[in-house]
């Protein structure tokens, strides 16, 4: 008798698992609609976002970022930490141990010698890669065995976690390195992620269906995925009304109403890493030269203080974006990562004061000019010009409340937005970001799960784009800032999380007062989804697919 | 008439010549970079980014650009898309047939339509059917089409239910159902929303100018003759007055034509059909200057082709009208 509890127990807890496996129902479709098509499914030859959200349901990285900001192992068998013996020689050394018995969706076994090879295609930048610079720290990467890569770094990369994020390239399916622009693997991938491509019809939609060699029995749960391109956004909310799509790809923040009125569909958003900010350029206005001229209007940090003094961010957050957005107040605003600084509130009052105190004063016609003002000839006007890109919304709106405030502080701006292949153009065709011929920016950029790079290029002084360097660099407020300077180099070789982040908060509160930047929302997207597609998750850190093995269909 | 169609041919060489410089010109000095996707991202290295603009020879001077692009195009070889590295003759052969379908069937729907009420309304001027539809023609032409479009999707695919599937009556977007491309049936039931949006403008305007054409010649001397000698009605409107009142339809139908190419991308938008409309717009975005290029350059020959097949149909209606 004594021996039947334990049984029954052991018989017990096997049926309920037994029911949660078949809670879970195979089979079925899911229809993903999406704005725009892919231009190329190699993640090495592209940096599009749409690329991420459809790709890694075929090609896989080593270690994925959850939704909490953690790590965790995918194609690795574990994620390497110093504990593990994974992270060695002060962090430039790098052991990845992979899992065993994973196939490539033709059938051949996925090896460390894959690893090497999408390190060795990634950083050969003769064949097209636009990654070679994200892989040019490596000093060495070495097949110690079947499942075992040893990556060795010149010096510490804070972002080792990150280095095969974009997904493994399988060897024998891909080509030389060397002509990666006309690999056929751009249009026919082959991965051991848990579908695989059956169609693509470009500008109509990429036919997906379950890889049946994936290497976890039983998933994915889904037959297949049907990406379709739907570029009219009415239509695609349409489609999801109907019921005829499962889900809805980053729409946009005016159908909130539409979600809350349609039965069975849900908006599941997560903060994005997008926040949208103000560059404001500190240096004199077209003169991208070493030793340029403090900017006449806004070289003054006092000025800078009254813009961010005037802006409403309760009126922007609250009434223009309904709520759609959460405040921004540093680079540093998610993950591990997070600062906390004192926010600008709005005070006009204040504001205006400084802007006296700065020797800026309020002319006859409500238009402040300089009498005093440290960099600008007596009689400047207080006039600004903010570009921010085109055929975005909430962007322009929020442009025109913040002139519309500025100017009741006795500020001129002027709105000049322009489409996102000028804003975002190069040196080469002088491009004004490039080459500072601009007051003040408007856009949104974000870092991912690791900020070291982003903010780097965003706030180094190093990193100002000027002749000298070919306007290399994405400092373009033109800041500089020799402490910043040393606490990003800093957190760039530091291995320890907790100290990076104390360095970054530093940074943050220096930001804050010196405002180079004034930051203003974070983006709280997401997608729409059929609530009958169980365990749809959007993820801050990760496209949209990265669970998509575990998605399934309820019976409607 | 062979001489003159070879000379028209040959005129349209140095024609053609002269756009594609002066597009090529244009592209290059408007604002906007192909690699902005690449500027935007910031691990991406400025180094990465200068070596791809060298690779994809967009930092060469003007003349060498040009005079490559022009070599290859001679050849048939258009080059490259920036964005996809795919060749443009396969990025154009994968849309154009899509675009060929739904401008040409909307074509035949509104002559169709277009022709035998524009004639009847001109027939029984200023009778209720005339008025009905001066006043529908009135609307296709003011209507915006996208809004149009809109309209369509919110009655024919919201609101209506097909009573015997009970999903939606049409479908909003996409050329077939999935796993359904061979299907004719599936495929022509996606084409009748698109091809009702596009047809609620150009059936207003043929049937307006097929209107007031042949009221011009209904009250002509020879249609007079053509009833004074008995004529019926039917032979005295469809043979003798239709084929004079044509004329200026054929123009419109010239000045069209090149749609087939060029593709309509208000229509492809709204109801998600991957033609050439929606190629060129999105390469105009990405400043994916060989595509660009290649859609004007054929779209430019094929608005000189029918220009050409409009003047050569000008003499078959009207045998005065002769070319030497």
């Amino acid at each position: 008798m004594a021996r039947i509890g334990p049984r029954l127990v052991l018989m017990l807890v096997l049926l309920l698992g037994l029911g949660a496996v078949l809670a879970q129902q195979r089979g079925g479709t899911a229809t993903i609609l999406m704005p725009e098509d892919l231009a190329t499914m190699n993640p090495y030859a592209t940096t599009a976002l749409i690329t991420m959200q459809v790709v890694p349901a075929l090609l896989e990285p080593l270690v994925g970022v959850d939704p909490d900001g953690a790590y965790y192992p995918i194609l690795a068998r574990e994620v390497p930490t110093p504990a593990n013996g994974g992270v060695a020689d002060e962090g430039r050394t790098i052991t990845w141990r992979l899992k065993e018995g994973v196939t490539w969706s033709d059938g051949t076994p996925f090896t460390s010698d894959d690893v090497v090879f999408t390190a060795e295609a990634a950083a050969a930048g003769e064949g097209g890669s636009v990654r070679a610079g994200a892989f040019g720290g490596i000093a060495s990467i070495t097949a110690l065995d079947d499942y075992t890569v040893e990556v060795r770094y010149q010096e510490y990369d804070a972002s080792y976690l990150d280095q095969f994020q974009w997904g493994i390239l399988p060897r024998h399916a891909t080509g030389d390195p060397a002509a990666m622009s006309s690999w056929g693997f751009a249009r026919a991938p082959v991965g051991t992620g848990p579908f695989v491509l059956e169609a693509w019809r470009t500008g109509d939609r990429i036919v997906m269906a379950r890889n049946e060699a994936f290497r976890e029995d039983g998933k994915p749960y889904l037959d297949g995925l049907e990406f379709l391109v739907v570029p009219s956004e009415e239509t695609r909310s349409a489609m999801m009304q109907r019921g005829d799509a499962q889900v809805m790809l980053w729409p946009g923040p005016q159908l909130r109403t539409v979600w809350e009125e349609t039965p069975g569909v849900t908006l599941d958003s997560a903060p994005e890493i997008w926040v949208l900010r103000m560059f404001l350029n500190l240096g004199e206005r077209g003169n991208p030269t070493e030793g340029q001229a403090p900017h006449p209007i806004l070289g003054d940090v006092r000025v800078r203080q009254a813009l961010a003094l005037g802006i409403d961010y309760d009126l922007i957050i609250d009434e223009l974006a309904e709520g759609r957005v959460l405040r921004a107040r540093s680079p540093f605003e998610l993950g591990w990562y997070r600062c906390d600084v004192d926010a600008y509130a709005y005070d006009p009052g204040r504001a205006a004061s400084l802007l006296d105190e700065a020797g800026w004063a309020m002319g006859d016609d409500g238009v402040r000019v300089a009498q005093g003002a440290p960099y600008a000839a007596d009689g400047t006007r207080l006039a600004l010009d903010m570009t921010g890109y085109t055929d975005f919304r909430l962007l322009e709106q929020t442009e025109l409340v913040i002139a519309d405030l500025w100017g009741d502080l006795g500020i001129e701006t002027s709105v000049r937005n322009v489409e996102q292949s000028v804003l975002f153009g190069g040196w080469s065709d002088r491009a004004a970001r490039k080459t500072g011929e601009f007051d003040i920016l408007v856009y949104d950029t974000g870092a991912g799960i690791n900020p070291q790079l982003h903010v780097f290029e965003l706030l180094h002084s190093s990193r100002i784009p000027r002749e000298q360097n070919e306007g290399a660099g994405g400092n373009y407020a033109r800041w500089s800032n020799p402490r910043v300077d040393d606490l990003l180099e800093l957190a760039g070789r530091t291995p320890g999380l907790d100290e990076r982040r104390e360095a970054y908060c530093e940074i943050a509160e220096i930001v804050n007062e010196e405002l180079p930047h004034l930051y203003l929302y974070q983006f709280a997207g997401g997608n729409a989804y059929a609530e009958r597609l169980e365990n749809f998750h959007t993820s801050t850190w990760a496209g949209l697919v990265w669970n998509v093995a575990d998605w399934w269909l309820a019976t409607e | 008439m062979s001489g003159y169609v070879l000379r028209r041919l040959g005129e349209a060489i140095p024609l053609l010549a002269i756009v594609s410089l002066l597009v090529f010109a244009l592209l290059q000095a408007s604002p906007g970079n192909p690699l902005a996707q690449l500027e935007r991202d910031p691990t991406v290295s400025q180094d990465d980014i200068r070596r791809i603009a060298e690779q994809r020879g967009l930092l060469d001077p003007f003349p060498v650009q040009y005079l490559r692009w022009a070599g290859g195009a001679v050849r048939g070889d258009f080059g490259e898309s920036l964005q996809t590295g795919r060749p443009v003759a396969t990025e154009i052969a994968e849309r154009l047939p899509n675009t060929v379908v739904l401008v040409l069937t909307a074509f035949a729907v509104t002559l169709l339509i277009a022709i035998p009420v524009g004639v009847a309304s001109a027939v029984r001027q200023y009778s209720v059917f005339d008025h009905v539809v001066t006043a529908l023609a009135f609307m296709g032409q003011s209507i915006p089409i996208f809004w149009f479009g809109l309209l369509l999707i919110l009655v024919f695919y919201v609101g209506l239910s097909n009573p015997l599937t009970g999903g939606a009556l049409f479908p909003a977007g996409g050329m077939y159902s999935s796993g359904l491309q061979a299907d004719l049936a599936n495929r022509l039931w996606h084409l009748v929303l698109p091809v009702a949006m596009l047809c609620s403008t150009w059936v207003a305007w043929y049937t307006r100018f097929l209107r007031a054409s042949m009221l011009e010649v209904l009250s002509q001397d020879f249609v007079r003759t053509a009833r004074a000698k008995g004529a019926s009605e039917r032979v005295v409107i469809y043979r003798h007055a239709l084929k004079n009142g044509a004329l200026p339809l054929i123009t419109l139908i010239g000045l069209d034509l090149p749609m087939i190419f060029s593709g309509a991308l208000f229509t492809e938008t709204i109801f998600a059909w991957p033609g050439m409309g929606r190629l060129f717009y999105q390469s105009a975005l990405r400043r994916d200057y060989p595509v660009l290029m290649a859609i004007v350059m054929f779209t430019s020959a094929l608005i000189l082709i029918s220009n050409l097949l409009a003047d050569l149909a000008y003499a078959w209606f009207d045998p005065r009208i002769k070319y030497t």
